[in-house]
């Protein structure tokens, strides 16, 4: 494909790959390297997209390349970072958006807004407890009841589905 | 174990992991629990993830510039370097791979037409008592061969516009008129897929930068 193609396809979809990258990998730089590769090898392999079929195609690369990524970590920082392989399945496009869409209904109303923020400063912006506790003002303590709390209702959820 | 023991041992896990050995680590992991746990974790921290993204703007035209100054940095020129030579490479053996198919495929539905042909009177002979079904399945597959050959696209590589213009044009049944001489002349790699339409191919053209092209009427216009 020519520059210009090329450009109007990255400008296109950049902003959705990258979304998809980071909510795989959570990781800001990690997740950009991942769809500049993805252009780089569409421009190597010399493949045309065709218009229709061309965000399947780039999406589908953004998560073969986060799979690249996690799968060269140690698996226990895949652990503590809750890297998910299974997030990098193709399958799983079916219905992802939907499911989230579920789920994030059913935080909103079942956890309260300091469990949902113990939930983002323990897990997402991933400080140890300790650093929650000290962000927050509140014990050590109190931290690791919220979060268990907040995990059991969570897990409600899953069953529910199951 | 119970869900609050297995939430706890979670949480033990993650808080304290630089304390656990590798053998604990790997036997806690391998629980079936523990394994469903952490695919549920995992998928509300992404869904989580995914909500706060949505408010995120990446600058997707400094990316692009970022992106482009790494990839393109020969620009225009004419020497192939680096990737861009790379790239001029691989599309060139795509190319060729692309006809040797084209040939391949072409060669094969000759064959088989000819095959079937030869065939033919022997087939008849032999099934017309039976039925005749099997007979009038094979022209179907023919059909079906060719239907599939026409339909394919076709590259031109390297060629000047006002010839990829001319064949688009024989195509649809359509005149060319060139307005400006210079861009006619230019070359392009281009890949026509005759059953997008005329629109489409028009459409495709117009994405290259230093061209103008419309269609009035029964007329290809390049200006």
């Amino acid at each position: 494909m020519t520059q210009r193609e090329i450009e109007i396809l990255f400008k296109t979809h950049y902003t959705r790959m990258y979304r998809l990258a980071a909510s795989i990998l959570y990781d800001e730089d990690e997740s950009k390297d991942v769809v500049s590769e993805v252009f780089s090898r569409l421009i190597v392999s010399g493949i045309t997209l065709h218009p229709q079929t061309a965000e399947a195609y780039l999406l589908a690369g953004v998560r073969n390349q986060c799979r690249n990524v996690i799968e060269r970590k140690q698996v226990r920082e895949r652990f503590l970072r809750l890297l998910s392989e299974e997030a990098t399945e193709p399958s799983i496009t079916n219905g992802e958006q939907l499911r989230m869409t579920e789920l994030m209904k059913y935080v909103e109303e079942h956890l309260s807004a300091l469990d949902k923020q113990i939930f983002q400063l323990r897990y997402l912006q991933e400080m140890t407890c300790q650093e929650v506790a000290d962000a927050l003002g509140v014990s050590r303590m109190t931290v690791h009841n919220h979060l268990r709390e907040s995990i059991e209702k969570v897990r409600v959820y899953f069953k529910s589905k199951q | 174990m119970t869900d609050r023991q297995l939430i706890e041992q979670f949480l033990e896990l993650q808080e304290h992991l630089e304390q656990v050995t590798d053998e604990q680590f790997t036997q806690a992991l391998n629980a079936s629990d523990m394994h469903e746990l952490l695919d549920q974790m995992a998928f509300t921290k992404r869904t989580l993830k995914n909500q706060e993204l949505q408010t995120e703007m990446p600058d997707a035209e400094a990316e692009w510039k970022a992106f482009a100054s790494k990839h393109y940095s020969g620009g225009k020129s004419t020497h192939d370097h680096s990737l861009f030579g790379v790239m001029r490479f691989s599309k060139i053996a795509a190319t060729f791979i692309g006809v040797i198919l084209a040939i391949g495929v072409s060669f094969a539905t000759i064959h088989m037409i000819n095959m079937v042909n030869s065939l033919k009177p022997q087939t008849v002979k032999k099934k017309q008592p039976v039925s005749s079904k099997p007979s009038a399945s094979l022209p179907a597959d023919i059909v079906n061969n060719d239907s599939i050959l026409t339909m394919e696209s076709l590259v031109f590589d390297n060629v000047p516009l006002e010839k990829i213009l001319t064949e688009i044009a024989d195509y649809y049944h359509v005149e060319v008129s060139v307005q400006n001489k210079a861009t006619s002349q230019l070359r392009f790699h281009f890949v026509w897929k005759p059953e997008d339409g005329l629109d489409h191919a028009i459409e495709k053209l117009n994405r290259f930068e230093s061209l103008e092209i419309r269609l009035e009427e029964n007329m290809i216009i390049v200006e």
